[in-house]
């Protein structure tokens, strides 16, 4: 027995290592078991081998990626640098596409905002951002897409300024920025009122006409009152930064960033419907009546309407349509002789003086207006507006005109630009009905277009308003 | 010795193996660098030192693969004495004879493999034939790499091998 097993021991060992393991399958195949402590210990070695294994095949990998593989990264780099800049030019297009669709859907947004009113895309094609003269941008629409001088320019984010000049197919545009611009706004959280003036340089406007009791901090948004009959009510115009309240004085001064990065408009909407007054004060349909020989606007350019009779009346009091009405001393001492006073000496002080105090919400208005652009012209009477209170509401009348025609181009002075008085073109930016409501109903700037000769500062720096 | 070193290298390979695939493809084929070290033992190894090496060697893929315990350690001897038969019926020399035969033993240890599986398991979690196609590829593969592990296993029983004094020395 013992000579057969060592005979085929052997084969015997062969058939055990078969046949065992097959039985140990068979017997644990339907159970699984948990490894024995040799089977933990085998696979205790195994798991350093991998990982020294991945260590040298991932340090080699890396050696022929860092190294190896980096034979032709030079001309790849060049090839790719080529590439990637394609590229950047494509993104860059896509960037400049991008906003210009934005700039496109704020100005499409600003168009239906109000359907009534009918605007004009256009392009701004040039610049003309000097200081020493105007603040000027050149669009490429003109009078044959129906563009008119003192039509308001726009972007999706605010005002920009006004049409300023026309030719046939291009337009001059002049930004609020401009020292010759300025716009009747309001404080939007205060509902004050006051004139927005350019400085001339592009991101720095000033702040008129603030009376220095009206609720006003700094980052308040500015949007026109629409009193101006230039640019509609409700447009941004601008953030009051820089406030400074003086102890004393009628006004607070401030300066104004513009909400337009004028130097960055590339697109603009040009609004051709006339403004509407949407601010009628009681009876100032009534007060304007007088003067309704006043068209409400004229058309062409150069020939902006006359609002400032209307203003003019209005300051005058509600129930002096007449120049002669017996209320007049009171308020004219405020609206008609500002100019005067202004004319005289310092307007603020002046108005200040003069101005009785219950009138001074009312009759502010004009006084606002007519005191910074009171200036003494040659030739000009001071003493005229001044001496005669009346005189104020009788500048809307013609012939006051002559007497403060220059003094002020302020309501009553603007007033006294009337066709039949001075044969001066009348701003329409005054068109009645409204201005004689807002106080700072803007004498100068847009209203007071008078010259048909746009680029004249000197005569704009008289007026107050129009180059 | 030899059963011990094939054990060994069976461990490293299986290991090595495990670590390259992660790399190479991650998973979509397979190897089965161990076979080889079988095929070997069955061509150049004794009855004992070879089933012992071909047992270690399948208790490797056994832990290695996670299945029934057995089941490639049965299938390992298996292909020894199958090599061991080829080895004395064929004349086996070079590498590309050993390449051959190590491609038909890795895929009747695969299809052995799910032979046997499928005897044992219940019919849902059982393997598909459709795996064979996978077998084979496997098959394909261990073959052509297989010279490699042919070279290091000499290279072993070189380490191994004692020199006997001869006469003329």
């Amino acid at each position: 027995m013992f000579g057969l097993l060592k005979r085929y021991r052997e084969l015997i060992l062969v058939a055990l290592l078969l046949v065992l393991p097959l039985g140990v399958f068979f017997a644990r195949a339907k159970r699984q078991t948990e490894g024995s402590r040799l089977d933990r210990a085998v696979l205790t070695f195994a798991g350093p081998i991998e990982k020294g294994v991945g260590w040298v095949v991932g340090g080699g990998a890396r050696v022929w990626d860092g190294y190896v593989a980096l034979r032709r990264a030079h001309e790849k780099a060049a090839a790719l640098e080529r590439e990637n800049e394609g590229l950047r030019l494509d993104a860059l297009e896509l960037q400049r596409v991008r906003g210009e669709n934005e700039r496109m859907r704020a100005l499409l947004g600003f168009a239906q905002g109000a359907p009534e009113r009918k605007v004009k895309g256009g392009r701004v094609i040039g610049v003309r951002l000097d200081p020493k003269g105007l603040q000027l941008v050149t669009i490429d629409r003109g009078s044959d897409d129906g563009l008119d001088r003192m039509m308001p320019v726009v972007v999706g984010s605010g005002v920009v300024g006004r049409v300023h000049a026309v030719t046939p197919s291009t337009s001059d545009v002049l930004l609020l920025s401009d020292r010759n611009s300025s716009i009747a706004v309001r404080v939007e959280r205060s509902r004050a009122r006051a004139n927005v003036r350019g400085t001339g340089a592009p991101d720095l406007c000033r702040l008129e006409y603030a009376l220095r009791s009206d609720d006003m901090v700094e980052g308040d948004l500015l949007t026109t009152s629409g009193t101006d009959g230039v640019f509609p009510r409700g447009l941004p115009v601008g953030k009051v930064a820089g406030l400074k309240k003086s102890g004393q004085g009628l006004y607070q001064r401030a300066d104004v960033k513009p909400a337009v990065d004028l130097t960055k408009v590339e697109e603009v909407l040009v609004i051709t419907t006339p403004e509407r007054m949407e601010e009628e004060a009681p009876l100032a349909s009534a007060r304007s009546e007088p003067v309704g020989a006043v068209p409400a606007r004229t058309p062409g350019p150069g020939a902006p309407l006359a609002p400032v009779v209307a203003k003019a009346s209005a300051a005058a009091g509600p129930t002096s349509p007449k120049p002669s009405a017996p209320k007049a001393p009171a308020v004219a001492k405020t609206s008609g002789a500002a100019p005067a006073a202004g004319t005289a000496k310092t307007p603020g002080k002046a108005s200040a003086g003069t101005a009785a105090p219950s009138t001074a919400k009312s009759a502010s208005p004009s006084a606002r207006t007519a005191m910074p652009t009171a200036k003494p012209a040659a030739g000009t009477t001071p003493s005229t507006a001044a001496a005669k209170p009346p005189t104020a509401t009788a500048a809307t009348r013609p012939a006051a005109g002559t007497a403060s025609a220059k003094s002020a181009a302020a309501p009553s002075g603007a007033a006294a630009r009337h066709p039949s008085a001075s044969a001066t073109p009348i701003s329409r930016a005054a068109s009645g009905s409204k201005g004689g409501t807002d106080p700072a109903a803007t004498p100068a700037s847009h209203s007071a277009t008078a010259k048909p000769r746009p680029r004249k500062p000197a005569a704009t720096a008289s007026t107050g308003g129009e180059p | 010795m030899r059963p011990v070193a094939a054990f060994a290298l069976a461990l490293v390979l299986t290991a090595f193996q495990a670590a390259v695939l992660r790399y190479a493809g991650g998973g979509k084929v397979s190897l089965a660098l161990a076979i080889p070290i079988v095929v070997y033992l069955g061509l150049h190894a004794g009855n004992v030192e070879g089933a012992l090496g071909s047992a270690g060697v399948g208790y490797v893929l056994d832990l290695m693969a996670g299945g029934p315990k057995g089941l490639l350690t049965f299938l390992c001897v298996a292909l020894f004495l199958l090599s061991r038969l080829s080895g004395a019926a064929l004349a086996v020399a070079g590498k590309s004879g050993f390449a051959v035969l190590t491609a038909f033993g890795t895929f009747f240890v695969g299809l052995g493999s799910i032979v046997l599986t499928r005897a044992v398991t219940p019919a849902e979690t059982a393997p598909g034939y459709g795996l064979l196609g996978r077998v084979a590829v496997e098959s394909v593969l261990t073959g052509l790499v297989s010279p490699l592990v042919l070279v290091a296993m000499r290279r072993i029983d070189g380490l191994m091998a004692r020199e006997e004094p001869g006469l003329l020395r």
